[in-house]
Order: structure tokens, then sequence, then C-alpha cells
């Protein structure tokens, strides 16, 4: 009798220890992961990294906007039939500013929108001249603002364009808007793109 | 058996024990860490101290239970790997405890070693290396100069302290100088015998002229150390670094390091750091040692070299140079340069491009050691783009002479430094390096941030990381280097007699840097950005501390005729100079033999004078040259008497003939070669008196092989009033000597004796 009591006890003894330990670690792993990996302010996207497209040579960003969406579907779609035809020119234009010039899914300045439509040896260049112009301001925005008060293209609109064959360069002018924001001030809400044709597909040279 | 069995358990016992007491240490140090938030510390601790439970209760359990079926010789294959894996943990978790509790002391230690709450000000007395004055109670009745800024703490308080205690401020006389180098000067010339300065003195001078001799040429007699509390306006709260803030790096040539091991030294480079851990910017901006600003600590607020700031402490450099830019600066950071050395090796050195172009060997300078009696070596940095140690790092950050940009580009060589250390810092791997860093540090670093705030940059760091998963981090801050533009100018100080070297800012320059700062302190509003332009076919370039000229009138500052460095002048151009200057001069001649001699040079060239170089020069008294005469070409031919002589007509001319004497004023017994003309040109054999007439009288003398003459005028007139003397003409030696007429003051020869040559007219 005494022994199996001894043992009851023994046993007992070992799992709680052990189960009440368990609960304890698992619940502060839990607490130390959600408070390391949870920002103090505002939003943050799960992922902000590029999904890869198999059929184009861009990407959608994974926390792409809904239009973004739409209109990365038209682009694909387009390049489908021809990559360098005057439509896929427009369309990758169009995207092209539907990420750049929305601010609200960007959380931190070397995130810059759009830098897939530019050719990749070009892509560096191009994000250092953004980090340190159009988005250098980026997180003291968020911060005053909050992301989701910044400006979201809603529509993008082809004024113009045209190729010019000799140089294998293709031009567009564009328009766009934007939702209700608290940028004070007047934003960009135009301008003109210049793209040039590759072996892969084309890429933007130039806006201005 | 049962020892066996005793000694098992009680190896046990002590593992589990070790695990125990470990644990705590850790959890006692993560404690103390107040970087990491309260209830994160509590989180880490409770698991420590679980694991560590766990542990304990599993190898007690070990130690009572199961020992018997082991030492029953029924070795159960089970309960073995039980005991080796329990042990295994256990001594695992003990190493894990023990490397993180001494990881965290080592950070915590570093850190509470370079934040100060207080300061250590060494003062001291230096008279001339060749004084008489051994120690401080020679000093009895002597002059003492000191820099009249009373509140100094380094070079008035703390040195007056040294002749309070002795009781000997009574038997001196101190006297105030408005001007360091004024001061300095006044040692120099002996009107006064012993100055009060901080003990760091040398680094302020060793790049003025006059002055650049200061280690060889003077000497401290005595030291002292006083230690002060900080007046700190840092709550050292953690919360103060989540809103833009502002830092000083001060760069400390420290030559005498104090006793309790902090910084002293007077700081010759200066950064000011503008730091927004909101928007993830930085600035830099790089403030040469020789800008002409506003000192914040002089009563009168005028303008001198910003180094100059440190006669009023750390607090006076800060307030300067946040008056340069219009801002209150939070805190500071001193690092000194032999530190710059570690951290740099510490890292495994740092990247740095010196312009083939320019400079297609490279550069080279000398090392740490400039001043040490028993020599220097000269490092080189290689042309282009390389990675260099400590050493290399340290030297090319403070070249100065050879650069082509002078000051400027020193500045923006020191901020490739700087840049190329924060880079090194942000890819910092191994566990190895991280300790050097932490030791570097250690020693050579000093804060008025508390260790709270700097173990909370962590949040910065986790920050980026969090918002830029799967970015590239590398320039998810930016670092942008600025600066202080200016130019180059020498301006008389009337304080200290001399010339002085400055580097005069560009007001715009500093308005545009001004800008910069306030708007990423957040002092001024941003723009909303409204218009993005980008071409492949100009590629976008960050231009970091550039130098900048602004369309501005540069300031004149007019300087009056100041003695000049007249070494390699000819005696005829220092003469001249005398003269124009209306200083009466006076030849020191300088032959072989004496110290100064230098042989190669040409007769007559001028090694120097007594005057200091850029001083006034209308309050020279006189002045005295130094000029190279050489032994060969000093055999001296004069004229006996006038080099013109006027007769009248049938009066008796006899001639007095000539001396010629060597270097030493000997006279050389030597034969003249003799030839007379008339005026029309004709030799002659006599002078005539008979009729008007002018004869030249030539002698020549070959000596050495070299040939000298000299000749007089024999001017036969009509018998009318004798013409007042002609002025003496200049004999006509041909030698390199530069004639010896016209002194103001006889130079230091022999008197003209008797010729023992007489020609035979």
């Amino acid at each position: 009798m005494s022994k199996d009591k001894k043992n009851t006890v023994k046993i007992n003894y070992k799992n709680i220890v052990i189960l009440v330990a368990g609960i304890i670690l698992i619940s502060a792993v839990l607490f130390i992961g959600v408070k390391f990996l949870s920002n103090n302010g505002g939003e943050v996207p799960k992922d902000v990294i590029q999904k890869e497209s198999s059929t184009t040579p861009y990407s959608l960003r994974s926390n792409a906007t809904d239009y973004q969406n739409e209109l990365y579907k038209l682009l694909e779609d387009s390049y489908k039939n021809d990559k360098n035809s005057l439509e896929t020119a427009e369309l990758v234009a169009m995207n092209f500013v539907a990420d750049f010039y929305t601010l609200s899914n960007k959380t931190i300045k070397n995130d810059i929108g759009g830098a897939q439509f530019w050719y990749p040896d070009y892509r560096l260049n191009f994000r250092d001249s953004a980090i340190n112009s159009y988005y250098f301001n980026l997180e003291t925005m968020i911060d005053d603002f909050g992301s989701e008060n910044l400006p979201t293209v809603t529509s993008v609109n082809v004024v113009s364009s045209n190729l010019n064959s000799s140089k294998q360069e293709y031009s567009i002018k564009l328009e766009w808007t934007y939702d209700e924001h608290e940028l004070a001030g007047e934003i960009q809400t135009s301008a003109s793109i210049y793209l040039l044709v590759y072996d892969t597909g084309m890429f933007i040279s130039v806006i201005n | 058996m049962l020892n066996k069995k005793n000694t098992f358990k009680t190896t046990i016992l002590i593992f589990s024990l070790i695990t125990i007491l470990s644990s705590i240490y850790t959890s006692f140090k993560i404690w103390n860490y107040g970087g990491l938030d309260t209830i994160l510390r509590i989180i880490i601790i409770m698991i420590i101290l679980l694991v560590a439970l766990i542990s304990f209760v599993a190898t007690l359990k070990l130690a009572l239970s199961k020992v018997k079926y082991i030492y029953k010789g029924k070795v159960k294959y089970k309960r073995v790997i039980k005991v080796v894996f329990t042990m295994f943990l256990s001594i695992s978790y003990i190493i894990i405890n023990l490397f993180a509790a001494s990881f965290l002391t080592k950070l915590d230690d570093t850190l509470n070693d370079i934040s100060v709450s207080e300061e250590t000000y060494v003062g001291a007395i230096v008279v001339m290396e060749d004084s008489l004055i051994k120690s401080v109670d020679d000093l009895k009745d002597k002059k003492i100069g000191f820099f009249d800024m009373k509140e100094s703490m380094e070079n008035y308080i703390v040195p007056n302290l040294i002749l309070q205690d002795l009781e000997m401020i009574d038997q001196v006389s101190l006297l105030p100088y408005e001007d360091f180098n004024f001061l300095m000067g006044a040692l120099y010339d002996g009107d006064i015998d012993a100055i009060y300065i901080s003990a760091s003195y040398t680094s302020m001078f060793e790049n003025v002229e006059g002055f650049k001799d200061i280690n060889t040429k003077t000497r401290i007699i005595e030291t002292r150390e006083e230690v002060m509390k900080i007046e700190n306006t840092n709550t050292g709260s953690v919360d103060d670094l989540q809103e833009p803030f502002s830092v000083l790096l001060m760069g400390v040539d420290e030559k005498l390091p104090s006793k309790n091991g902090q910084l002293t030294g007077n700081s010759d480079a200066l950064f000011l750091a503008t730091v927004n851990p909101v928007n993830f910017t930085v600035n830099i901006t790089s403030i040469p040692r020789d800008t002409y600003v506003p000192i914040a600590c002089y009563g009168d607020k005028r303008r001198d070299k910003i180094t100059h700031a440190n006669a009023g402490g750390t607090d006076c450099v800060v307030e300067t140079v946040g008056d340069m830019f219009g801002i209150d600066i939070d805190y500071y950071i001193k690092l000194n340069f032999t530190g710059l050395e570690d951290l740099v090796d510490a890292l495994g050195g740092v990247y740095v491009t010196v312009d083939a172009d320019k400079y297609p060997d490279g550069l080279v300078e000398q090392n740490s050691n400039r001043f040490d009696e028993k020599g220097h070596d000269w490092i080189h940095i290689p042309a282009g783009t390389n990675k260099v140690d400590g050493e290399q790092a340290l030297s090319f950050a403070r070249k100065r002479y050879g650069l082509d940009g002078g000051a400027t580009e020193r500045a923006a060589n020191q901020t490739m430094v700087i840049n190329g250390i924060i880079n090194e810092l942000m890819s910092l791997s191994g566990v190895s390096k991280i300790y050097d860093v932490l030791d570097a540090v250690g020693k050579n670093f000093q804060t008025n941030l508390s260790a709270e705030q700097m173990t909370s940059f962590y949040k910065f760091g986790i920050e980026i990381l969090q918002r830029s998963k799967g970015l590239n981090i590398n320039d998810a801050m930016i670092i942008d280097y600025y600066l202080v533009s200016g130019y180059d100018r020498d301006i008389y100080s009337e304080n200290s007699n001399r010339l002085l070297y400055y580097y005069v800012p560009y007001v715009k320059g500093i308005e545009s840097i001004t800008e910069k700062i306030h708007l990423n302190l957040g002092l001024i509003e941003y723009k909303i950005p409204n218009y993005y332009s980008y071409s492949v076919f100009y590629p976008y370039v960050k231009e970091q501390a550039q130098f900048y000229s602004y369309d501005e009138d540069e300031e004149d500052f007019p300087v009056p005729p100041l003695v000049p460095n007249m070494k390699g002048y000819l005696q005829s151009e220092a003469i001249a100079w005398a003269n124009k200057n209306s200083i009466p001069y006076s030849i020191n001649y300088i032959e072989a033999g004496n110290p100064k001699y230098v042989d190669g040079l040409e007769n007559g060239y001028v090694l120097g004078h007594n005057q200091v170089v850029d001083s006034l020069a209308s309050k020279v008294d006189s002045i005295v040259f130094d000029i190279i005469k050489n032994v060969e070409d000093s055999a001296l031919l004069t004229i006996n008497g006038e080099s013109t002589i006027t007769l009248k007509i049938g009066e008796t001319y006899t001639e007095k003939g000539i001396q010629f004497k060597d270097s030493k004023g000997n006279n050389i017994d030597i034969i003249p070669k003799i030839k007379i003309t008339d005026d029309n040109g004709n030799t002659v054999d006599t002078i005539s008196t008979q009729s008007e007439n002018t004869f030249t009288v030539m002698y020549t003398v070959k000596y050495n092989d070299k040939e000298y003459t000299i000749s007089r005028k024999v001017v036969i007139i009509k018998n009318e009033v004798v013409p007042s003397p002609t002025p003496s003409i200049e004999p006509t030696i041909e030698p390199t000597i530069e004639p010896t007429i016209e002194p103001t003051e006889q130079p230091t020869s022999e008197p003209v004796v008797t010729p023992s040559i007489t020609p035979d007219i």
C-alpha cells in the first residue's frame, strides 16, 4: 500500500511540474513572439515581399490594393497577347503609378512602389532616388497621419500615348486620382512616362 | 560502493545547484538591463528560472532515484541515455547562462564606464623647457600668466588650486591674457615665467605658426585633477530617445589620461549628429576645428577657432556648436583618437577612398607617435577604395597638410571614416568581434547618455527589422553627411600679435545645414512630396560631405604689415624690407663652424631673423638677420680712404692703397694689379694733377682662384670751390659677396686697420 502511495505522489509531482512549466513556457514564447513582431504604432502588413509572377517579368506586391490587383491582371493578359504592344506599355505605366504613388500600403521608406517596372540594372539607383526624395518622410507621415490616411491611387487614365519606333520607346501621358487622404497641399496627379523595349518586355526609363 | 554512490550523488547535486545559481545570476543581469521593457525582462527571467527549475528537478531526480540501477550492474540502456542526456542539457544550460551573463556583464560594465555623470578636469602649470623653474616651489615671486576666463576649470581654477594648496597665491603675480596665443607668446618671449593652462594644451598650439615646437620647448611642472559633477540636463529616460534628438561627437587627442580613466583633452574633431528615430534619418555635420565662430563662453562672445571653446570645458563646446545651428544639443559623445584606432581594428578595418586622380600614390601621414622623441612611423594609405586598419584610418582622419582641399578635405575624410565605422557596425557579426568592439568602446568613449538609453537603441534596430521584413535593411535608414563650407583666411590677431589661420564658414552654408538639421529634428515642417521625376540616363548621385561655394561676399580681414618669414631671402632683400619699414637692422654672419651654418647655401642667404614671423612690423624695434657667409668667398678687398677724391689742379695726390683681409679680418699679404685710366679710357702710368681729368685707379687681386677688384676715382678740377664730397660709390667687387656698405649698425667685424699694401704709383 505505502509503495503505491509513494509512486502515486512521484508521478503527480512530475506531471504537475511539467504541465505547469509547459503552459507557462508556451504562453511566454507566444507573448514574446507577438510583442517582438508587433508594431507599436501602426498596422504592419504581414508580408511586404513581392509576389513573384511567372507570366511577366514584373510582379505584384503582396499587399497590393484592389485596384492594383485589377490593373495587374489586365497587364498579365495584355503581356500574354503581345508583350511589346502599346496597350501593354500603357498598362505597365499605369501599374507603376498605382504602386509608386500609393503610400497607404507602405511602412518604410525603402519599400518603393513600382520598382519592379524598371529594368533590373537601374532599379537600385531608382530606389536610391525615390528613398531620398518622394519617400524620404514616409515614416513621419505615417506617424503624423496614420497609414490609412495616406494617399491611395484609385484610378489611372491614359491621356495620350505613342510609339517612337526608331528609338523603340513608348511615351505615355497619364493622370490619376486618389481616395480621400490627409496630406495637405497638392500632390502629383499626372506624369509622362517613357518605356524602352527589351528582350523580356518593356521597362520604364523616364518619369517626369 | 557507497562512496562511489555518494560521490555521484554529490556531483549531480552540485550540477543542479550550479544550474540554479547561474540562472539566478543571468536573471539578475537581465533585470538590470534597463534598456529592455520591464514586462519583457520579467518574461525572460521567468523562462530562465523555469528552465532552470526543470533542469534542477530532472537532475535531482536523477541523483536520488536512478543511481541504484546503474550500480547494480544491470545497466539499463535507456537509463544511461537519460543520465547522459540530462547531464548534457544541464551542462549546456549552465554554459549558456554563464555566457549570457558574462556578455551582459561586459555590456553593462562598458555602458556604465562610458556613461558619465561627472567630468575630470586636468589643469597644469607650464614653463619653458630651459627655465630654471623646476617645481612649484620655484614660482615664488614669479609672474604667471593665465587665459582671462576665471570660470575655466582647466585653464584657471584647477591650476590655481595647485598654488592655493601651497598657500603661494600671494607670492606670485598673476597676469591675465585675452588670447591663448598671446599667453603662450608671452611665455616664449620671457615676459612671464609660467602659465596656467589645460594639461592638454599642446594640441591647441602644435599647428600654430611659431609654436609648432611646443612639445619640446615647454614642459609641465605640475598638474592637478579635479572631478566635478556634470550639470546634466539629460533625464536618462529611454523615452527621450523615441523623439528626434541631437548628439555632439567630439574626437579628443588625449595626451594625459586622467587617474579615474575619464577622457581629457581638447576636442579636435567635431561632428554634430541629429537622429530622427521616427523617420529613420540621421544627419552628421562635420565642423573643422579651425572654424571661426562666436565662442559661447567668451564674455564678449567674440569669434575664435571653435577648438578654443575647450577653454570653457565640454559645456562650452556643446553650447558653441548649438549656437552655430540654433539648437540645444541633447547629448555628447567623446572619443579618444586612440579609441578610433582600437575600434577600427576591432571591426576588422573600414573602407575609405583616396582619390586616385589627385593622389595616384596614395597619401602618407605620420602615425600617432608623431611627437614621440623615439621617432614616428609614416603610414601609407593607398589610392582607390581600400579597407584600412586602425592606424591607417586614424592617420587618414588626421591628415591635413598636403591635401588639396586643406581643412575641408580633412573634414570630408573624417566623415568617410565615420561612415565606414557605421557601415561595419551595422553589419557586425561574430561574438568575438562584439567583445573587441566593447573593449575598444569601454576604454575610449565617454558620454552623458545613460546606460539605459544606450541599451534601448536596440528598439531602433527592431523597428527597422519589423517594418522591412524581406527587404534590404541597409537603405532603410538614411544617413546624410554635411560639411561646413567656408574659406581659408589668415587673420591678424592683435591680442596675440600674430597671423593666425582660420576657416571662415559661409553664412549661406551654415543656413543651409541649419535648415536640414531643423527639418530632421522636427523643428520646422517637412514638405509633403508633390512631384517625382527620374531618368535612367541621368543616374541619381547622392552627394555626401560635399564642399559648396556660395555666392556671397567673403569677409575681408585687412592685414597690417607683418614681419615675413625671410628664410631664403637675399641679404639685399632683407635689408630692403628693413629700410622700407624703417626698422634698424644688424647682420649676424653665419659661417662654417657655426651650428646654424648650412652647407651648400649661397653667400648672403638669409637663414632667418630674431623676430616672430607674422608679428606686427610696426612693433619691431630692431631686427637681426642671420645670413650665410661662406669662408672661401669671405676675403674682403677695401679701399683705404674715400672711393672718390677730388683735387684741384696742382695739388699733390697720394694714393692710400687698399686692404685685403680674410674672413677673420687678418691682412692677406698680396700684390694687387693696378690699372689707371683717364677719362678717355686710356691707360696711364700716373695720376697727373696738372689738368682737369678724371682718373680711375683699379685694383685687382687674385685669391683662391677668385678675382677681386675695387676702384677709386680721382677727379682733378679747376681751382674753384671744391664740391661737397660725393657719396661713397659702391666698390666694384666682383665676387658673390654682398657689399658690406650702408649698414645702420656696424656688423660684428673687426675695425679697419692701416693697409699693409701701398700701390706703387
